[in-house]
């Protein structure tokens, strides 16, 4: 994987019409009108498409203006520290870039490779380290990697998946999960990919949907998954446990009443009346003392 | 205790594990380097199965939301632009 420094302009422009976030599409009475409909959204998607294209090209001509400008600055510099420098001296081809520079610092980008479909395919990305995975699904999507309307491909539920082959399971990653984390996380000698493929419980993952379900309170409210499994505990050895999350940690255990009794203990901890008790006991230990 | 939610991600199984009770498995995978744990083989990866396909979705997609800080998704909201009140 290489590094190569560029201005974060070009990449990490806000892209907010990728069209899985949009609403579900309603059942058509009649298939031309059905048809109709399906032909005016792929003119406007057309249409946004070429608007942020054109965008993008401003944005460069402009980056290309700053440079020249950059360049002009340097060889004036040049020129005129060649005719302060006593004859004989080493003439300096590139002055530094000073504080006051036009140009805006620079952002390293990791070259990344996200594999379509198959483990055959793939495209190079740039990933900053910040791009999430929503973000490439739009550097995808303008490259034309989700074929275009008409064709099988085109569709709304691509998605990237994290790979890895030693242990064969996968994840699709969150719209807003940071894609170079991710990568951080892996070992160097070991098979693991990003592969971008359908998902068809796409919207689980926008994080509109996980604010939804976790609830507006945060997770106070949420009711976390808990109840009867079977546990490898052993290679090839499998015994039942009853399993249950918590908000930093999965638990498991031979009975469920254990389970019961700290999740109860847990709810009246969030509602505040393991405090009162305390405070309620420590009040007549007081009066008792005194 | 089994493992933390802050550096464990949830995994959908492609290949059913050996002597699996059901062909419903999950796994949670440790995101730390394996070099870390002195018994990987114990600890890094753990293997679940559910009894149904339905328990299986409910577990994935609860222990995604167990995962997700509501700071970390603000931040990727306002970032976006999208609202965050429902």
């Amino acid at each position: 994987m290489g590094s190569t420094p560029i201005t974060p302009t070009v990449l990490l422009t806000p892209q907010p019409s990728f069209p899985t976030t949009g609403a579900p599409s309603q059942p058509g009475s009649m298939r031309g009108m059905a048809l109709n409909m399906m032909k005016e959204d792929d003119a406007k998607y057309h249409a946004h498409e070429n608007q942020q294209m054109q965008q993008q090209l401003e944005r460069q001509q402009l980056q290309q203006a700053q440079l020249q400008h950059l360049q002009q600055q340097q060889q004036k510099l040049a020129s005129v520290a060649n005719s302060m420098s006593p004859p004989g001296t080493p003439t300096r081809t590139a002055a530094p870039a000073g504080p006051l520079s036009p140009v805006a610092p620079t952002v390293r980008l990791v070259a990344a490779r996200i594999y379509i479909q198959t483990e055959i395919d793939f495209k190079s990305v740039n990933l900053a380290s910040n791009t999430t995975a929503l973000d490439v699904l739009h550097m995808l999507q303008q490259r034309g990697c989700f074929g275009e309307p008409g064709d099988g491909r085109y569709h709304d539920r691509w998605t990237i998946f994290e790979y890895s082959k030693e242990f064969m399971i996968e994840r699709p990653l969150r719209d807003f999960e940071v894609v170079l984390d991710v990568i951080k996380t892996w070992e160097a000698d070991k098979d693991n990919k990003m592969i971008c493929k359908s998902f068809p419980a796409r919207d689980e993952l926008a994080a509109k949907e996980i604010v939804r379900l976790v609830g507006p309170a945060g997770q106070a409210s949420f009711v976390r998954p808990h109840g009867w499994v079977h546990l490898e505990t052993k290679k090839s050895k499998w015994v039942k446990r009853y399993l249950h999350a918590t908000d930093t940690a999965v638990y498991h255990s031979k009975d469920s009443k254990v389970t019961r009794v700290g999740l109860s203990l847990q709810i009246w901890y969030t509602l505040g009346y393991v405090y009162t008790l305390t405070e309620f006991l420590l009040s007549i230990f007081a009066c008792i003392s005194i | 205790m089994l493992c933390l939610l802050r550096n464990f991600d949830v995994y959908a199984v492609q290949v059913p594990r050996k002597k699996a009770p059901t062909k419903f498995g999950f796994a949670l995978k440790s995101s730390d380097k394996v070099h870390l744990f002195e018994t990987p083989e114990d600890d890094y990866i753990h293997y679940v199965c559910t009894d149904s396909g339905e328990s299986l979705r409910d577990w994935l997609v609860g222990l995604r939301a167990s995962k997700v800080t509501r700071g970390g998704i603000d931040t990727f909201m306002r970032s976006h632009f999208i609202e965050t009140t429902l």
